[in-house]
């Protein structure tokens, strides 16, 4: 029970500032009609968590996996708001709802991979050295 | 007060994920719990979007903070990227369709039901 209250503990606070930082940007980007706000957490939450997942494959750490990988790149990108943005975007432009759905999609995967080929890059140099 | 309710709201919304993770069998090669969180937080987010888009608080603590953070596009990327890593193509296909569909299909549903 108490382990379960610490994973909790941190899985909350990488949560609750990685949504701070979500709304921050929505914010910064509300006077634009597309969805860039969303867009761009996206794009780069998946960038961080892709580097994140090679760095835990060499440096295995369970905290920081709950903080930095479960509460905080889990909670800064959105599924849901990615979904009603897109839906949104159908009832005005067919045009814009593709060019989001394929930016947010094959952005993203293409994005974690990036990120995760320049960390395990980084730890393999490191070892060879 | 807004950005209280907002860290409260995601910090909630990141447990509920987590604990939700935690409910299923880990050893399935398919992301069954990502895909089970994104589809049910879009559902949700239809509903709230169409009923309480205009009472402030309700919208920034249940939008913004707990689906926000409860559902996630960064997990969904990374699994996607180890399937491919794994050459799991039909998986990989399965879980994209799925997951993007399936997340648009059920925000539309409940925005348009309720």
């Amino acid at each position: 029970m108490k382990a379960r209250l610490s994973d909790w503990l941190w899985v909350g606070l990488g949560g609750a500032t990685g949504t701070l930082a979500r709304g921050g940007i929505a914010e910064f980007f509300s006077f634009s009609s597309f969805p860039t706000g969303t867009l761009i957490v996206n794009l780069v939450g998946s960038l961080l968590l892709g580097g994140f997942t090679a760095y835990l494959f060499f440096r295995k750490n369970n905290t920081l996996h709950l903080l930095f990988g479960v509460g905080f790149c889990g909670s800064f990108t959105t599924m849901s708001m990615f979904a009603a943005d897109a839906t949104i975007l159908l009832s005005t432009s067919a045009f814009q709802f593709l060019a989001y759905v394929l930016a947010s999609v094959i952005g993203g995967i293409l994005l974690a991979m990036l990120g995760f080929w320049i960390i395990k890059n980084i730890y393999e140099r490191g070892q060879a050295a | 007060m807004n950005l209280l309710i907002l860290a409260l709201g995601g910090a909630l919304g990141a447990i509920s994920r987590f604990e939700v993770v935690n409910l299923f069998e880990k050893k399935h090669p398919f992301p069954f719990s990502t895909l089970v969180i994104n589809l049910i937080g879009s559902a949700l987010l239809g509903i709230v979007m169409a009923i309480f888009i205009e009472t402030q608080y309700v919208y920034t603590f249940f939008a913004v903070g707990f689906l926000g953070a409860f559902t996630t596009f960064s997990t969904f990327c990374v699994e996607s990227m180890k399937l491919i890593q794994e050459q799991q193509w039909i998986t990989f296909i399965l879980y994209l369709t799925t997951t993007i569909l399936g997340s648009i299909l059920s925000f539309t549903l409940t925005f348009f039901l309720f």
